[in-house]
């Protein structure tokens, strides 16, 4: 059967509004179950059930003693903060040096630079822990965002290295040519055409910050504990328990959705500069 | 300034950070892998065994042996999955128009969810008498109604698997969307011109453009693929049996539940030298120029 | 009704102890003596502890009354807690680091062989306090002392038991089963007309299964280890576990899900009305099957012994948490004031009988457990478990334990779920198993 161009068109438009709502319900059904979770009073929580009463109840819960997620907060929000913002410029500074110099041992260094990240984390927390405790940096936020910074930035680097790579040279020989200095060519024209990478780098660094468990968990007793480390709390000696992970994890979402919202915007717009130069 | 001392300029503080950081650390875990170090009869490190812990993982012990094999199945099956997953998440959402805008925004949602809270809800989730998915499954899928997904070994994996896919493949899309919304729409339009199907202008305008982000995409998720611990920790405890015990799962049994930190020690060196042959090689495949630097 | 009773008898109960206790420190405030064994005059005061716990009743319980240690002894506490999951990666780097803070530290009795270098052996501070034992069920006692020393007093601890739906059996007119071919039988019949069955697991995760297949090998005369040897292949363990193998796959009395089932989903299961019998430790009773989660109410759950396999007396386990004091404290002497205080006979009934505060079930003085009022605040649950606990042993006291029964679990989820023959299981585990206890 030959459909016109036409027809072919809807029906393709068809089968892609179809295959993004079931992309949608795959990725915010699991969401939004964990959130009626966290609303449900106990006596539901192990159910199916659609039909309860909605509480507060472990929302009021997670602020209380023993598990203040409230005083976590803070203290996750300076980290993956200032963890975002040294290192996104400092990555964005040697992915563009990696991407656009020749120099000797580029490779090697590039290569060497994620290779410190191969060894799984289980076996370095404790020369880490032991290294912090001469450094009298355990349980302080310097301690927690150096390390983070240390984790994050190769990734961080390949990214936007990645990202710079996809922008033709061309733009840039040209304003050198019209006399615009290194550093300049970087603010006005690289800058501009990677914001999406620079988004997706400052979002991996923010969350990877924001969900690391085990060095928290290692590296920190009472001033610096992160939400992380409060989460894995409700692992009690009497099992999981569920509905509280689930509040505190709806409330450590809630700012997700907003600071992706600003992303989304910053996304597009930087994108649709680069297009149209 | 001139670029000479400029671009060494630019990259001197992540590097100062991150080796600065890492040496001792590293170093350290280094040293005893090749050493006698036991928690629970000694607080430090005790005797140089040179390779003893190497020669015990890979002639002495059939469950290293297993976690080899584990680790390179979920591996191919995760990294692959996530970096195909997130493709189809960006061919379908890289669009112009406020709809698909407001549908990127929850792209950041499965990556922002705490590993931790994600494993609890997915195996929950997967109970026979009380999970969502496992009623959704069994509703579409009948024949499957008394699959106990984590109970047998094939299930186990593929659910593992899958976790680990719904949590990184928006993210790779997010990175996949900011390559293809950075291809000039001209380039496009061009290929259009001169009659190329939807198809072809994928393979032939596309994917070349898209080929650095997607490169880069697939080396991060293979280096996180085979560190991936929390789910295994969270969803089957390694089984059943063994079937899902990864490396990096066992060397935490033997590092913090046998006590054997030399042990732990070598086999996560063995994982680490795993990724350096494997990056290595996904070197000379994906920047076959010499791109990458 | 239900609770408005409970509630005010909890209440009186509450009031009846505290006038006892304000009775009690007058008089001893006159005698110039404090309770516990405490030491007078104050000659820690000021002195700052810190305190590493899990997440329990127990210690929020503990850390609720802090204030009255502090009046008592000047002493300041602070309680550091740490998920229950990761608490041992958490003492490993304390032991690693060799640093005195925290000063106190609770952890599980079978990683005690394993950490005890970390902790001080307490004898000669309980000799001279008169602190014995004596006071807990052996199996407790066992539970801290290693190589003949006593490192710390268990404040936790729990006893195994079966809980079944009362309800369900007399309905059906059955007894309840004393081993566990009567167990298997029982179960089919419930299963056959209500469609529910054991809420038995086989998960390796976290190891549990252990435990359930352990009361089969023992009451079949079977050991673990004979004289340092790995002896968990032989034949009395093999029967076990095909037995413990063809509960799910021939006899399939369990209810759904058992492969992947760890402990907590099974009581879940009991709780959500989904399993008609469970087998596991004793706290799941006052917070999983009778919780708030669930609708059960207590007419509808028996606890009994669990079956025998062999004759009629069953060998059940029990665990324990004790709190130890960290060698490399520096105030190991105001540690002990605290060990004495928080492990006191009266704070640990407080804890159990006031209700309305917080849901904790577990005791384990032996006058506590057979105490009237306890009894009647939960059921008679404790008068039950001080049978079981009675004739109760524990895990084997070696410092690869823990790993031991990683492996073992492995073994048992990998026949069940296999179909890996429990021989051949078995045998490759107790080879596995040998080598982690000579490397030690």
């Amino acid at each position: 059967m030959a459909l016109s161009p036409r027809r072919r068109g809807h029906v393709l438009f068809c089968l892609r509004g179809i295959a993004i709502a079931v992309l949608l319900a795959v990725l915010l059904g699991p969401i939004a179950w964990i959130f009626l979770t966290s609303i449900k009073p106990l006596s539901d929580v192990y159910t199916m059930t659609l039909f309860f009463d909605p509480t507060l109840e472990n929302f009021r819960a997670i602020f209380e003693r023993p598990f203040y997620v409230g005083d976590r907060l803070l203290n996750s929000l300076a980290i993956s903060g200032f963890t975002v913002l040294i290192g996104v410029p400092v990555a964005l500074a040697a992915a563009y040096s990696f991407s656009r110099f020749a120099m000797r041992f580029k490779k090697t260094l590039f290569f060497g630079v994620l290779a410190t990240q191969f060894v799984p984390p289980i076996v370095v927390v404790l020369p880490f822990f032991l290294m912090f405790r001469q450094l009298h940096l355990l349980d302080t936020w310097t301690g927690m965002v150096w390390i983070n910074l240390s984790i994050v930035l190769p990734f961080a680097i390949w990214m936007l290295k990645g990202f710079i790579d996809t922008i033709p040279v061309e733009m840039e020989e040209a304003a050198m040519t019209d006399g615009a200095t290194r550093l300049r060519v970087i603010r006005d024209i690289v800058l501009p055409v990677t914001i999406p990478g620079v988004f997706v780098a400052g979002i991996f660094c923010f969350i990877f910050s924001w969900n690391d468990f085990l060095y928290a968990l290692i590296l920190t007793k009472k001033e610096a504990v992160t939400l992380p480390v409060v989460l894995s709390t409700f692992y009690t000696e009497e099992g999981d328990r569920w509905e509280l992970m689930a509040a505190t994890g709806t409330f450590i979402l809630l700012p997700m959705f907003a600071i992706s919202y600003f992303v989304q915007r910053h996304f597009v717009h930087g994108a649709t500069q680069g297009s149209d130069r | 300034m001139r670029d000479r001392h400029l671009k060494y300029l630019l990259m001197m503080p992540a590097l100062l950070l991150v080796t600065a950081t890492v040496i001792y650390p590293l170093g350290y875990a280094g040293i005893i892998s090749f050493m006698d170090w036991r928690l629970s009869r000694s607080r430090v490190p005790t005797d140089f065994v040179f390779l003893d812990n190497f020669w015990r993982a890979f002639f002495d012990d059939p469950s290293f042996l297993n976690s080899l094999g584990v680790t390179i199945t979920f591996v191919a099956g995760s990294a692959g999955g996530a970096v195909l997953f997130g493709l189809l998440i960006a061919l379908l959402l890289a669009r112009r128009g406020r709809g698909y805008s407001i549908a990127r925004t929850v792209l950041v949602l499965p990556f922002a969810m705490s590993p931790a809270l994600q494993g609890t809800s997915f195996r929950f989730f997967l109970n026979p008498e009380f999970g969502i998915f496992d009623a959704v499954l069994d509703s579409l899928f009948p024949f499957l109604a008394h699959v106990d997904w984590l109970g047998s070994s094939g299930w186990a994996m593929t659910w593992l698997i899958l976790t680990d896919m719904w949590h990184w493949g928006p993210f790779l899309s997010l990175m996949l969307i900011g390559g293809l919304l950075s291809i000039p729409s001209d380039t496009l339009e061009a290929a259009r011109v001169d009659g190329a199907s939807t198809w072809m202008s994928f393979w032939t305008v596309v994917l070349p453009q898209l080929m650095p982000v997607l490169a880069i995409a697939f080396v991060l998720k293979t280096i996180f693929s085979f560190k991936m611990f929390d789910y295994v920790y969270l969803l089957t405890g390694g089984g059943p049996g063994e079937s899902t015990s990864t490396m990096t799962y066992y060397a935490f049994r033997m590092g913090f539940s046998a006590y054997d930190m030399g042990y732990a020690s070598a086999i996560a060196f063995v994982l680490a030298l795993l990724l350096v042959v494997v990056s290595a090689v996904y070197f000379r495949l994906l920047f076959p120029r010499g791109e990458a630097g | 009704m239900r609770t408005t009773r409970r509630t005010l008898m909890g209440t009186l109960l509450t009031g009846a102890v505290a006038a006892g206790l304000v009775c009690g420190a007058t008089l001893a405030n006159a005698a110039d003596a404090l309770p516990y064994g405490l030491k007078p005059g104050k000659p820690y005061a000021g002195t700052k502890l810190t305190y590493l716990a899990p997440v329990a009743g127990q210690y929020e319980g503990h850390e609720a009354r802090l204030k009255e240690f502090t009046d008592l002894t000047g002493i300041e506490v602070e309680f550091e807690f740490i998920p229950f999951r990761n608490l041992l990666e958490k003492i490993l780097a304390i032991k690693v680091a060799g640093d005195g803070d925290p000063d106190l530290i609770n952890y599980k009795d079978d990683w005690g062989p394993g950490l005890k270098d970390l902790f001080v052996p307490i004898d000669d501070m309980m000799a001279a306090d008169k602190v014995t034992l004596d006071r807990y069920y052996p199996a407790h006692q066992l539970g801290v002392t290693y190589d003949g020393m006593i490192y710390g007093l268990p404040l936790r601890g729990h006893a195994q038991l079966m809980f079944y739906r009362k309800d369900l059996l007399e309905k059906h007119g059955l007894s309840v089963p004393k081993t566990w071919n009567e167990l298997a039988e029982v179960a089919s019949v419930i299963k056959d007309k209500e469609g529910i069955g054991i809420g038995m697991y086989y998960s390796p995760k976290a190891a549990q299964n252990v435990a359930v297949w352990m009361n089969i090998l023992w009451s079949n005369g079977g050991e673990l280890f004979r004289d340092g040897k790995v002896t968990f292949n032989s034949p009395e363990a093999v029967e076990a576990l095909k037995y413990y193998v063809a509960l799910e796959n021939d006899l399939k009395v369990n209810s759904e899900g058992a492969k992947s089932f760890e402990q907590y989903d099974g009581s879940l299961s009991m709780g959500a009305g989904q399993s008609a019998f469970f087998m596991g430790w004793w706290w799941h009773y006052g917070s999983r099957i009778l919780g708030k989660n669930t609708t059960l109410t207590p007419e509808q759950v028996g606890f009994a012994p669990l079956p025998a396999f062999r004759g009629d007396k069953s060998t059940t386990f029990a665990m324990s948490m004790p709190t130890a004091i960290n060698v490399n404290s520096d105030k190991q002497e105001a540690s002990w004031e605290f060990l004495k205080w928080v492990s006191n006979p009266d704070l640990e009934k407080r804890n159990v009988i006031e209700k309305e505060k917080r849901n904790v079930i577990v005791a384990l003085h032996k006058k506590n457990l057979m105490d009237e009022e306890v009894n009647a605040a939960n059921q008679g649950l404790q008068m039950a478990a001080a049978g079981s606990l009675e004739s109760s042993r524990i895990f084997p006291q070696l410092a690869v334990w823990p790993e031991v029964m990683q492996v073992l679990a492995n073994a048992i989820s990998d026949a069940v779920s296999n179909g890996a023959d429990p021989k051949e299981a078995l045998d490759a585990a107790a080879e596995q198993a040998q080598k982690l206890v000579d490397r030690g």
